[in-house]
């Protein structure tokens, strides 16, 4: 059964999301924290965590931190705690490795749903961070494109969407229609496929960004081991 | 170095014609000698009759028998070497003398001083004839006989000259004119003209030039050839005070001296300059080693030897061999200069070449004159040849240094050049700084504000939200309220983004935002987009959000009074821009009746902002809203909503 890092600093939220855990039982709560540190502590330590919610404005530190240092763990799942789902907040954790987020103010079923459907369904997907990751793949497979992504705060790593074929044209076509803002059953119409293949399609596009963000992040930390002279992970 | 033929044949064309310049003057100065007076009243003594006085100054008229016939040019070099002393000479009056309202005597040349006694009384002179005697060797003399001390009866009247000299300045008397006054000044004053005031012209054009060349090669060590010619000048000139002052301030011997030994110096000083000015005018060319240490032994020895020599007599005897040394390096030097002209035959080398000939030719000439011991009188022409080929020198010099300032010049405008154009690149890239500086001051501060509407604001509302759900009585009204709170907080913080400012992603967004809403009330909100929409118009972030809010505030009321089912929000292609429709399948109203209810002031008062025109269209079932805004929005649309 997975275990449920949560990190949260807001008292409330964070025992509103204890209790909903608590109560579904599945996936099973195993910490909950509300700085940086502690969470870097719990994950280094080895202690169970295959799933960790985290929000980004955290008092000692940046949440993002949490994301890179979970995503070096191969096939944990990362989630932002998101009240807006915008794209500054989500945009910035995939970049940092997250596979995805959770609104905050949905309601316990959203809530409990997207759990339950976490390794099968993917977060929902706005139409704001579909263009985004659109204009993104486009941008890194124009030649000579700048690195530096539009869209992306600063202060975070950009993920280089390298390769033609990083996006298959059906999760393309997926992207295009929910940047549009239609619905997942819209786009399911438009490609005259069905609603869970459209949802298959966002998550695989989640995970796709979420492993190139992991390996640009494995990159990046080897780079700054080797610079102090240290072995490098693998 | 090879040059064309036409260039070879302007250098001989230009030394030719020097060549026969110069043979002109030459002719002009020798024939000049016999005809000097043109007034056929005038008459020329030839034969005289002298008698040698001895070395002092004579108290007493020479006796009778002592007087020997004397053909006049006398020069004691050649008739009396080494007499160092006084000689009479006794001339015959004219008879027209008598006749003559201003009688004068002219004295072309007499060396080194003489004076005029007329029936025994002295009637005129120049300067001392005691020794030391001046040195009026150069100086014609035109002396005006007063009418009283002439004998009315003819046959007695008797000139008689008396003349100091010593050997080596071609003492003696040349033939002496005896005429009226303004016959004879003519000729006096050109000699004058050409011996006294135009030699002290040339030595102070010489200075002249000796300054300007010693100035530049002093100051720009890339022209020190220069500095050999301008010691050289300064010699030259100074050299030339010989024919000019009469009464030197030092002994005469001394000053004799000193000035033959200029000459030396100045032969040796010109012949290096000649040498480097080769080197550095022909490429190639390296003159012998050995000239300028040779050069200097020269003068050197030449000025030993003529200084310590204690009489006239003893410096004359060396005269002759340095003289001929000397011809010789300047001979070298010259002919040097003009194989200078063949190797780069440019118009100042031409010029300099043609300069050199002309002094050559003129130094020869002087120098035959200055052996001839037969004749007397000749003008001296090379302080006057000098002047051509030192001005030509100098103005290889400046023409060097205008070049030398006009590539300053150059260099210093294309330097300006550069510097301006890496200014402007400058302030490019400080305008692009400034400018990413500001984008990213705007970016942080954006970050900032959704930072603190997430963690600040968005915290508060989503734990108000869910204490509302979860409140033992649950109040609809509040959550819903709370919902539309959320509601408008994400379409501010979408209204800020970046990149997403054109009518389908705003709207989209917003039917993304809207449709949980919807969904949750049992109401259907079709989203249609058309398939060519064209070029969409990009909003600024008030424009953006006033869009927002007039959809919004229409969807909203089409859910809240309309009791539609089915709610369409849809994005067309417009003549000039895109439309967006709001249509509902409701109950509808009238837009002329009921204004206010539906905030319909609001909504047109946002939409003038941006430009845009809104109106109301009541159908068959329900009603529907068009916005039309313009491909470019109106400036307008920058003001606060």
């Amino acid at each position: 059964m997975d275990q449920v890092l949560l990190v949260e600093d807001d008292v409330p939220t964070r025992e509103w999301l204890v209790s909903l855990l608590t109560a579904t039982g599945e996936p099973q709560l195993a910490h909950a924290c509300g700085t940086v540190s502690e969470a870097l502590e719990w994950l280094r330590s080895g202690r169970p965590a295959d799933v960790v919610l985290t929000d980004l404005g955290l008092p000692d530190g940046s949440g993002l931190d949490v994301i890179r240092e979970a995503c070096r763990t191969p096939g944990r799942e990362v989630l932002v705690l998101s009240i807006f789902g915008d794209e500054n907040n989500v945009l910035s954790a995939i970049d940092a490795g997250a596979g995805g987020y959770l609104l905050k103010d949905g309601s316990i079923e959203s809530i409990r749903e997207h759990l339950r459907c976490l390794r099968s369904g993917g977060s929902p997907l706005s139409p704001r961070i579909a263009r985004t990751l659109i204009r993104r793949t486009r941008d890194a497979q124009t030649p000579n494109a700048s690195v530096a992504h539009e869209g992306v705060p600063l202060g975070t790593s950009t993920a280089p969407l390298s390769g033609e074929r990083f996006l298959s044209d059906r999760e393309r076509d997926v992207l295009t229609g929910i940047g549009k803002g239609f619905s997942y059953v819209e786009v399911a119409d438009a490609l005259k496929i069905t609603t869970n293949t459209v949802r298959t399609h966002v998550r695989h596009i989640y995970e796709k960004l979420s492993v190139n963000s992991r390996a640009e992040a494995l990159y990046e930390y080897n780079r700054r081991m080797a610079e102090q002279g240290r072995p490098p992970i693998r | 170095m090879d040059a064309p033929r036409t260039e070879m044949v302007r250098v001989k064309w230009a030394l030719a014609a020097s060549v026969a310049f110069v043979c002109g003057v030459i002719a002009v100065t020798r024939l000049h000698l016999r005809s000097e007076v043109v007034a056929p009243t005038a008459s020329v003594v030839t034969s005289a009759f002298a008698t040698e006085a001895g070395p002092s100054y004579p108290t007493t008229l020479p006796i009778e028998s002592a007087w020997k016939p004397t053909a006049l040019p006398d020069n004691w070099d050649g008739r009396r070497p080494d007499y160092v002393g006084y000689v009479w000479y006794r001339l015959p009056a004219p008879d027209a003398l008598t006749r003559w309202a201003r009688p004068a005597v002219y004295l072309p040349a007499a060396g080194m001083n003489a004076e005029v006694w007329l029936n025994g009384q002295r009637v005129g002179g120049a300067g001392r004839m005691q020794w030391p005697v001046s040195r009026h060797f150069y100086t014609p003399q035109l002396i005006e006989i007063a009418p009283s001390t002439v004998r009315r009866d003819a046959t007695n009247n008797e000139f008689w000259v008396l003349v100091a000299g010593h050997p080596g300045y071609r003492s003696g008397l040349a033939p002496v004119w005896i005429g009226e006054h303004d016959d004879l000044f003519g000729a006096w004053r050109a000699r004058r003209f050409w011996q006294i005031e135009g030699n002290a012209a040339t030595i102070v054009i010489n200075l002249t030039i000796a300054i300007f060349v010693l100035f530049i090669g002093w100051r720009d060590r890339a022209h020190s050839a220069y500095l050999w010619f301008g010691a050289a000048t300064v010699v030259w000139a100074l050299r030339n005070l010989n024919y000019w002052v009469t009464n030197p301030a030092i002994p005469d011997l001394l000053f004799a001296e000193l000035c033959v030994s200029g000459s030396a110096w100045f032969v040796a000083l010109f012949s290096i300059f000649s040498m480097r000015f080769a080197e550095d005018n022909q490429p190639g060319y390296v003159g012998p080693r050995w000239l300028e240490g040779a050069a200097l032994a020269y003068a050197s020895l030449a000025t030993l030897y003529f200084l310590s020599a204690t009489d006239y007599a003893r410096a004359n005897a060396g005269f002759a061999l340095f003289a001929a040394i000397g011809v010789g390096f300047s001979i070298w030097s010259m002919l040097r200069l003009v194989r200078l002209a063949f190797a780069r035959p440019t118009g100042d080398m031409i010029a300099v070449a043609c300069g050199a000939v002309v002094y050559l030719a003129l130094l020869l000439n002087d120098y035959a004159i200055g052996v001839e011991t037969t004749t007397l009188g000749e003008i001296f022409m090379r302080q006057y040849a000098s002047l051509p080929l030192f001005v030509a020198v100098t103005a290889t010099l400046a023409r060097r240094y205008m070049e030398a300032q006009e590539r300053t010049r150059q260099l210093a405008s294309s330097l300006q050049r550069e510097v301006a154009a890496q200014r402007a690149q400058l302030e490019q890239s400080f305008a692009q700084l400034r400018e990413a500086e500001r984008e990213q001051a705007r970016m942080q501060e954006r970050t900032r504000v959704m930072g603190d509407l997430h963690d600040g604001l968005g915290m508060h509302l989503a734990t108000a939200l869910r204490q509302s759900r979860n409140a033992a009585q649950n109040d609809p009204l509040l959550t819903q309220t709370l919902l539309d709170c959320m509601d408008e907080l994400r379409i501010a913080v979408d209204s800020l983004d970046e990149h997403e400012r054109d009518p389908l992603s705003l709207l989209g967004t917003l039917r993304f935002r809207m449709a949980p809403r919807f969904e949750s009330l049992g109401v259907r909100l079709d989203w249609h987009v058309a398939d060519e929409l064209g070029e969409l118009p990009t909003l600024d972030p008030s424009a953006a959000l006033n869009l927002l809010r007039i959809v919004q505030e229409a969807l909203g009321n089409a859910l809240k009074h309309s009791g539609a089912s089915v709610v369409t929000l849809a994005l067309k292609r417009a003549e000039h821009g895109v439309c967006i429709q709001v249509a509902d399948n409701g109950c509808g109203f009238d837009p002329a009746t009921v204004a206010r209810g539906h905030g319909i002031g609001q909504l047109q008062s946002r939409a003038s902002r941006i430009g845009a025109s809104i109106a109301w269209r009541r159908e068959t079932n329900g009603m529907t809203l068009e916005v039309t805004l313009p491909q470019v929005p109106s400036p307008s649309s920058r003001t606060t909503p």
